[in-house]
């Protein structure tokens, strides 16, 4: 079910207003309940994936918790994770690798696999494969016990607002509060709405609006010139920032109004003056999941600088590979490592201490490391590797600044344009004040009407179609 | 009391926020209903599709020939045209009327020939409705499918009664948003203009932008047409952005219709079939006429299956007693400048071989000295018999 369909207005409704007048000790039954009805709106049968990866890791964790001996705690892990992986791997990665053997096997002449099976990737298999071993290796790790209660544990994995798009939370923070009473709160009721209605703006006001360009041009970027597609990479890059951030506002606010906390997912992105910092502020729930369970385990930055270069690039490469079986997500990956590589390169080196002192310092920096995301972004927005370095080859000559006028007679080239000058003179006040802070400086009648303004807006100009949330496809 | 000044600071905080959820909603209603207003179009202009054909019936209007199909309809059929020709062949002048417009469906037909019955029940007696058939096949939508296209949802409302709404929640297979907009917009008018307001919203914005841009862009930003030669009627589109949007449209409908080729084999359970017996229990005489369609169009029509819905289509007519015009117009794609419609100076040609087609389909009949046109058919020709 999407966020942006009547039928989760409905959906919304009902199970939050009935969450409310249910006693505490049946509320997690019903958010079970409302959360599988979630899931199975779109193939009922994938609950079923979902039941059995609940069963193995609470299991797992209950087992690893009563088990004294560390190599056996280990091996219980382990079992647990090939459980998860193998299943995101089967869903996900074997018509991928299939069709590399298959590749591979042409390019030396010794024919060719025919095998592919018509396998669908459950909507979020990604999402809650993390979060169930999150789960699994916090208990590992000794950070917090075996929970007991299988509907408190169901739930951490099925909780609908996060479930299919994140944000990955970890049990410290969604499972302990998810075990706490909560009481109706109009503060939190009403700070959730206006998540929501904010989540909602920024899919269906820039993230859809802006994907109207971007699919023009993607579908077909040799028919484009430089500056077309030098623009759509732009847009692509605020069309996902908006679409994603719009999805786990939507997320957030939907827990929120039921008085639980989601982690932040976003943090102004595209402000970052490093590629580092911009992994700050970037689904951050899933960079500090592979910063604390596949690069720090690694050895992380107290390593030989080689084994810090290999720990980041084998980190970034399995991202790449998270968000999607192909190798343009490979290469995305791989060169957000590169640049983290550099990046730490760089920055001792007195060369790197001399630039970060001069002035206006700050905008170049910001400006370069928005530039290096996009580049990436074209790899990962691209259908193929040849289509991406069509793209490449077109931004590297992009034509004359007399054809760049050019790219604004098209409408949505100036729309967007529009919504990004929006959204981001909204950040740039937000970043100097917070924006909910300026508006307490408002009367509550005035504070009333921007938010109508804000509901009205989306009516007019929303757009309302079959745009689906990009990352449901991880 | 320091436990005081918190309740206090907090039952503040609370009547805060009250009061701004207040004003949330009377903003958002009185927002809502300004703009309905807006977008309000002059009483004249409420129903631009059967409304104009209602108040013609209304003020004692008759009308010889309806023709039903979508905006291609619109573009390719001239209804003086063939007026002049058919009513030159059988010595009598016919009023004919072109029904055809943008994003509609049969099913919305089938209301608006309803609501033309419910003003006068012998409204179609002895006319002809000729329905449009892309390639020799109308459009194969059951009652279970979306009702209307692309949230135009101002165009059936018009036409659906409060009774409707247990139909059209039960079968139609419309998303429930814009079954909401249709139930909303019956049974309190208070956002039947929304849709409409969007769109003027939109173009004035563009407008706006079009201007602001217009030193880095030069002049003719906005509204620039291609000179396309088609018809502005019924929806269609001849500016350069439109025309554009039509023919990618075309290229992603076509593909899909050639990836998804489903049989179209039990018509009886269409929306065709009910206009075709409306039509005819109303005393009026149904008939298809071939749609000629761009090669991209035509693509999906050409492939194993769909041919093969094509050859066992005229079983379908024959027991339905319903015939088909074929037509003697040669074109090719350069006569579709956005992929859909027939250019706008090959339409009087179209109409003209669609004229004389029905002229030959209708041949044993004989020429009528009244603007009766039920006695310029014969039942045996229109019957299929």
């Amino acid at each position: 079910m999407s966020f942006v369909s009547f039928h989760f207005v409905l959906f919304f409704v009902v199970v939050t207003t009935l969450f409310h007048l249910l006693p505490q000790r049946a509320r997690w039954a019903w958010l079970i309940a409302a959360s599988c009805w979630f899931y199975m709106a779109l193939i009922p049968a994938y609950i079923l994936i979902l039941f059995f990866l609940i069963a193995i890791d609470y299991g797992a964790g209950l087992w690893i918790h009563a088990t004294q001996d560390a190599r056996a705690r280990k091996r219980i892990l382990i079992g647990s994770l090939i459980a998860n992986l193998g299943m995101l791997g089967t869903f996900k990665y074997l018509n991928f690798l299939l069709g590399n053997v298959s590749t591979g096997l042409e390019a030396f002449g010794m024919g060719s696999l025919s095998w592919t099976f018509p396998l669908a990737l459950p909507l979020g298999l990604s999402f809650h494969t993390f979060q169930s071993m999150a789960y699994t290796i916090e208990v590992y790790k000794g950070n917090r016990p075996a929970e007991r209660h299988l509907g408190h544990y169901a739930l951490y994995v099925l909780f609908y607002p996060q479930m299919v798009a994140g944000p990955i939370e970890r049990p410290q923070g969604l499972l302990d509060q998810l075990k706490q009473p909560t009481r109706f709160s109009w503060v939190n009721f009403a700070d959730g709405m206006k998540l929501m209605l904010w989540g909602l703006a920024k899919k269906v006001l820039i993230a859809d609006r802006l994907a109207i360009y971007v699919n023009q041009v993607y579908a077909n970027p040799g028919a484009f010139s430089g500056w077309e597609v030098a623009l759509a990479t732009v847009f692509f890059a605020f069309q996902i920032y908006c679409d994603f951030s719009g999805y786990t506002e939507i997320a957030r606010g939907a827990a929120l109004t039921m008085g639980y906390r989601l982690c932040v997912n976003f943090n102004h992105p595209y402000c970052s003056r490093s590629p580092a910092e911009f992994w700050h502020r970037w689904h951050i729930s899933l960079s500090t999941w592979f910063r604390d369970y596949v690069y720090i385990p690694l050895g992380g930055s107290r390593v030989a600088s080689w084994k810090i270069a290999r720990n980041l690039l084998i980190a970034f490469l399995l991202s790449g590979l998270w968000h999607g079986a192909a190798w343009t997500f490979v290469i995305w990956g791989g060169l957000h490592g590169a640049y983290l590589v550099l990046q730490r390169l760089l920055e001792p080196s007195a060369v790197g201490r001399k630039l970060s002192a001069l002035p206006g310092f700050g905008a170049f920096a910001t400006t370069l490391t928005f530039a290096l995301v996009c580049l990436a972004w074209v790899f990962f927005r691209a259908v193929d590797i040849p289509s991406a370095l069509i793209v490449l080859g077109k931004i590297a000559s992009p034509g004359s600044f007399s054809e760049l006028g050019a790219v604004f007679q098209d409408s949505t080239a100036r729309m967007g344009l529009l919504l990004i000058a929006a959204l981001e003179t909204i950040h740039w006040l937000h970043r100097r004040k917070p924006v909910s802070q300026r508006l307490q400086a408002f009367p509550a009648p005035v504070r009333g009407l921007l938010w109508a303004a804000l509901v009205l807006l989306v009516v007019l100009f929303g757009k309302f179609g079959h745009e689906e949330f990009l990352y449901f496809q991880f | 009391m320091k436990n005081s000044s918190t309740s206090s600071s907090e039952r503040s905080s609370l009547r805060g926020r009250l009061v701004t959820a207040g004003f949330v909603l009377v903003g958002t209603v009185a927002g809502v209903l300004a703009l309905n207003a807006w977008a309000r179009p002059a009483e004249g202009q409420r129903d631009i599709w059967y409304g104009p054909v209602a108040d013609y019936l209304s003020q004692g209007g008759r009308f010889s020939h309806l023709f039903l199909g979508t905006s291609r309809t619109r573009a390719a059929v001239r209804p003086e045209v063939f007026d002049s020709i058919v009513g030159r062949a059988y010595g009598t002048p016919l009023q004919s009327i072109n029904l055809g417009i943008g994003h509609c469906t049969l099913i919305e037909h089938w209301f608006g020939l309803r609501k033309l019955l419910e003003i006068d029940p012998l409204a179609l007696q002895g006319v002809v409705v000729l329905i449009e058939a892309p390639a020799g096949l109308p459009a194969f939508l059951g009652w279970h499918e979306n009702w209307i296209v692309q949230g135009r949802t101002d165009l059936l409302t018009p036409y659906l009664k409060k009774d409707d709404l247990w139909r059209l929640w039960k079968v139609a297979g419309t998303p429930a948003a814009e079954k909401f907009v249709i139930t909303a917009n019956l049974v309190a008018p208070y956002v039947e203009h929304i849709p409409r307001a969007r769109s003027m919203a939109m173009a004035e914005l563009d407008t706006l932008l079009a201007r602001v841009f217009s030193p880095i862009v030069g002049a003719g930003v906005s509204g620039a047409t291609t000179g396309a030669d088609l018809v502005e009627e019924g929806g269609i589109r001849t500016d350069a952005k439109g025309v554009e949007t039509a023919r990618e449209m075309a290229i992603r409908m076509a593909r899909e219709d050639a990836q998804n080729q489903a049989s179209w084999s039990n018509w009886d359970t269409t929306a065709i079939r009910d206009v075709v017996n409306l039509v005819r229990e109303a005393g009026g005489y149904p008939v298809f006429f071939e749609m000629p369609l761009s090669d991209v169009q035509m693509a999906p029509y050409r492939m194993p299956v769909r041919t093969k819905d094509r050859e066992d289509f005229p079983a379908t007519l024959a027991a339905w007693k319903v015939p088909m015009l074929k037509l003697d117009f040669p074109h090719d794609s350069t006569d579709f400048p956005d992929l859909w419609h027939l250019r706008k100076t090959r339409a009087p040609e179209f109409t003209a071989a669609l004229a004389r087609s029905y002229i030959e389909a209708s041949r044993p009949a004989a020429p009528a000295a009244q603007p009766d046109t039920s006695a310029v058919l014969t039942d045996s020709v229109l019957t299929g018999g």
